[in-house]
């Protein structure tokens, strides 16, 4: 009868009108250099996390510190009001973050970044500690990355170990890896009926982009996500073999997109709407919660886009044509 | 025509025990008169709290989820209460209703 996501999802509405607004977003776009973007965001809650980011001479390096910090502040903020079961599935979603952070980090180190660079791409969210992130992205290969992750990495740090251990060596091969552990653990970690379809609504999507990314190779099922709804195995290949149909009307449209990039920004526009219609369908579960997350990361990405953007002078189509893609 | 006489033919018994059983009725009325009055009364007092209870119970079961979201709406911005409590309150008129029915009744 008394059902904890009452209290939680009416902070979390709450939570979802401090984000910036698109009249906000759209004004920020507008402006006419990086000083007066500054300024615009200054009006907006964003205010109280900018701090060193509008003194004289900041760079973009502090208006990241400055996004994240309000990222961080918030995912906080969510992680404190949830106890019990709540806790348990907010917890699921944040491993998203980890999911982020280690694909980073293993994109980082084998390419042979800096440490610097790494950590600047990381986000501290998620439920790996932000010190055994940094510590990670010190490592020099995989191998030693997977095991670093593996002592203090929560559940992807021991998939990456698996993956590693088991002979992945290309980034597709641990990506993926990395994908099906996580997808693994988060249907296992939440209940409700409306995420949980979420969430497979996610994986056929992810293993749409996967077989898009196949085109040309042999196509292996090796690669291929379990747990969807529409997309099987068998249509999987046969979308990595060049074939474009699919069960799903909605769908349709990623396997059409002409490049992979358009591809991403259509799954993007359609997991968006997925997650809007689950935070409206499930009013007394975790999907409130979910639709704020992604709100919030996309509010972050778009403000780092529009921050790049007025700092090297972009003119407003390119950047429109970004933010589309965002 | 057939089945309408099979039909009248059906509820014929349930006449004549209804015929009986109000001049049986009509014999002890003077006897059974006290009975009847306190029954009425009894069954009066059952449905004053009924009306109560049941309004009760409905106005529990919508403030629950009403306050929890209330709560958690009026922990994030305190300045919602006004408008938080109008809408906890709301429920109340379902044990006002079941007041009603209760002093109508009583």
């Amino acid at each position: 009868m008394n059902n904890p996501y009452g209290y939680i999802n009416g902070r979390v509405r709450m939570m979802r009108t401090a984000l910036v607004e698109s009249r906000s977003m759209d004004e920020a776009a507008g402006t006419v250099n990086y000083q007066e973007f500054l300024r615009q965001i200054s009006e907006t809650p964003l205010r109280e996390d900018l701090g060193d980011a509008t003194a004289q001479g900041a760079g973009l390096g502090q208006l990241d510190e400055a996004l994240s910090r309000n990222s961080l502040k918030a995912i906080q903020q969510l992680r404190s009001i949830a106890t019990g079961q709540p806790a348990q599935e907010i917890e699921a979603l944040l491993l998203r973050y980890d999911l982020q952070n280690v694909k980073t980090l293993v994109r980082g180190v084998q390419n042979g970044r800096s440490a610097d660079d790494i950590v600047a791409g990381l986000l501290p969210a998620g439920t790996i500690p932000w010190s055994v992130l940094q510590g990670a992205a010190q490592s020099a290969d995989v191998p030693s990355l997977a095991q670093t992750l593996s002592v203090a990495g929560g559940k992807l740090g021991s998939i990456l170990r698996a993956a590693v251990s088991g002979g992945a060596s290309t980034l597709l091969d641990l990506e993926v890896a990395l994908d099906q552990g996580y997808y693994r653990a988060v249907l296992a970690g939440v209940r409700g009926t409306n995420v949980r379809r979420y969430f497979t609504r996610e994986i056929d999507v992810r293993n749409i982009l996967i077989a898009r990314q196949l085109r040309g190779g042999a196509p292996n099922a090796r690669y291929f996500i379990p747990g969807g709804r529409d997309v099987t195995e068998a249509d999987f290949l046969r979308i990595a073999g060049g074939d474009n149909s699919v069960s799903a009307p909605d769908l349709q449209a990623v396997t059409e997109a002409p490049d992979l990039g358009s591809a991403e920004a259509v799954a993007r526009r359609l997991l968006d709407e997925a997650s809007r219609n689950v935070a409206m369908a499930d009013a007394l579960g975790p999907g409130v919660a979910l639709d704020f997350l992604r709100r919030k990361e996309q509010e972050i990405a778009r403000l780092r886009l529009i921050g790049r953007a007025k700092f090297y002078g972009l003119s407003k189509d390119e950047l429109q044509k970004e933010l589309e893609g965002a | 025509m057939k089945n309408t006489a099979f039909n009248a033919a059906k509820y014929l018994p349930a006449l004549a025990l209804m015929t009986f059983a109000t001049s049986a009725f009509a014999q002890d009325a003077a006897t059974t008169a006290a009975t009847t009055d306190s029954t009425t009364a009894g069954l009066k007092a059952i449905g004053a709290g009924l009306a109560l209870g049941l309004g009760a119970v409905g106005t529990g079961l919508a403030q629950g989820p009403i306050g929890a979201a209330a709560a958690g709406v009026v922990a994030e911005r305190p300045e919602k209460f006004g408008q938080m409590a109008i809408w906890f309150f709301i429920p109340e008129t379902l044990v006002i209703f079941g007041f009603v029915g209760f002093f109508l009744l009583k």
